[in-house]
């Protein structure tokens, strides 16, 4: 299993297709994405739980107000507006320090620890929920493409693209995290196009539109809502 | 009846979308009553965990009133709220039907206990009326499948709900949308080993009558959402 999962990673079509061959191939691929995103997201909620404890929300709000800013900056809105989104965001986040504060039965130290589990067990949940609803959207455009997977061969071989995301579990490091989190995002959205391929016999262009697609029609949706929200503001 | 560990065994097959199972569920000679005996059980543990989330979560929940205060305090504040033509504060600080429903999403203790009947009650009726709808479509699309069998086969496909088990909190949150596309995927082998369709059949007559039922809650909650905004006394819960 080493040598496929090895194979996956260096985008070897027969190590995908001994993968997503195996009997028990979409078991197999659960137990990864669960065992990936357990790992990563346990680490994440251990940083966050100990900084929660540690009383830092307020730096990580102004971090947020910063960000906000250059990126507004770089854009094309007007100043009165980028100052009122900058407002807008300063006052939510006031008000979530002050709900963070407000008194609770377990106390504020149990309660912080009792949501960073539940940060911890909901992290291969969310996992799980972004793979799977893209993953059937890609299936139905796949098989309307000519694709010849199943649906278990086909969510086995796209469950390979969590292995690269071993490298969020690095996302937390100052200057290299970020651009190792992209760099995982990117090597995983290759697997998956590969995985795709291979899966259901189909050519690197048909396996792109099928795989990208979906993604391309969430972002216009996404992008025409932030349009709509930003020209009710203006 | 058959016994109950033999059905039991067939769960984790059906939540890898093995058709083997459906297909034994569908040769069962009471499928119904099966599904039903599986249901029921699936719904009592899940409303046992469900009760654990919400005690759990309240246990690490501020006081309801207080987040009233801030909340309507702090949202006023922002200059979004302050293009609004009405005044958010004084609106917030009523006892509006919006606070009844968070408190419904959010319990006490004692109220948490509900989710113990409420929860196989939803999932009976959630089976109840996609097996109806699916039944009618599967047959419109060609299917050959008896109803008893549909039913079989869909209180089956509803097993991934199981995973709900582990996380510990009470809100609906972004994972349950996963449990329920899976939910869907094993209605989708459900059908089509139930009626013997193929795959597009299949597909569609496993996804109209989710998107009904999906379509139909959101105006529900839109009604409540309606609802919420109204002073807590003139809505009726």
């Amino acid at each position: 299993m080493v040598s496929e999962l090895w194979g996956a990673l260096a985008l070897e079509t027969q190590a995908i297709r001994r993968w997503q061959s195996r009997p028990d191939a979409l078991a197999r691929g659960l137990a990864l994405l669960a065992a990936v995103s357990i790992l990563v997201g346990a680490g994440q909620a251990a940083a966050w739980t100990s900084g929660h404890l540690a009383g830092s929300p307020r730096t990580s709000r102004e971090e947020a107000v910063i960000a906000l800013e250059q990126v507004l900056s770089r854009s094309p809105l007007s100043p009165d507006l980028q100052s009122e989104l900058v407002r807008n965001l300063t006052g939510w986040l006031d008000l979530e320090v002050q709900l963070e504060a407000l008194p609770r039965p377990l106390g504020l130290q149990g309660s912080g620890v009792l949501q960073g589990l539940g940060r911890a067990l909901a992290a291969p949940y969310e996992q799980l929920s972004a793979w799977l609803i893209y993953s059937l959207s890609v299936f139905a455009l796949a098989r309307s493409l000519g694709g010849r997977a199943t649906l278990p061969e086909m969510l086995a071989a796209s469950s390979l693209y969590v292995l690269p995301h071993l490298l969020d579990l690095l996302a937390g490091l100052p200057g290299l995290g970020p651009l190792l989190a992209l760099g995982a995002g990117v090597w995983g959205a290759a697997i998956y196009i590969k995985a795709i391929a291979v899966a259901n016999d189909l050519d690197a262009g048909r396996a792109l539109v099928a795989a990208l697609l979906p993604g391309l029609v969430a972002l216009t949706l996404a992008l025409l809502l932030l349009s709509l929200l930003l020209w009710l503001v203006r | 009846m058959q016994s109950i560990p033999a059905l039991l065994r067939l769960v984790p097959s059906a939540l890898l979308f093995h058709g083997d199972a459906y297909r034994q569920m569908k040769e069962r000679p009471r499928p119904v009553a099966d599904g039903l005996c599986l249901l029921l059980l699936e719904g009592a543990v899940l409303g046992l965990a469900a009760t654990v989330a919400a005690i759990a979560a309240w246990l690490a929940s501020p006081d309801p009133e207080e987040v009233q205060r801030v909340l309507a305090r702090g949202l006023a504040a922002l200059p979004l709220a302050q293009r609004l033509p009405v005044d958010l504060a004084a609106l917030l600080q009523r006892p509006l039907g919006l606070w009844a429903l968070w408190r419904w999403v959010q319990p006490a203790p004692l109220p948490a206990l509900l989710r113990l009947p409420m929860a196989p009650l939803i999932l009976l009726a959630g089976w109840l009326s996609y097996g109806l709808l699916a039944h009618s479509l599967a047959r419109l699309l060609g299917g050959r499948g008896r109803l008893r069998q549909t039913l079989g086969c869909t209180a089956l496909a509803e097993c991934p709900w199981l995973l709900l088990l582990f996380p510990l909190q009470a809100q609906p949150n972004p994972g349950t949308l996963g449990i329920a596309a899976w939910v869907w995927a094993a209605r989708f082998k459900a059908l089509r080993v139930a009626h013997d369709l193929d795959g597009w059949p299949a597909f569609w007559a496993a996804l109209l009558p989710a998107l009904t039922l999906a379509a139909a809650a959101g105006l529900l909650l839109l009604a409540w959402a309606a609802a919420g905004c109204a002073p807590v006394d003139t809505v009726s819960w």
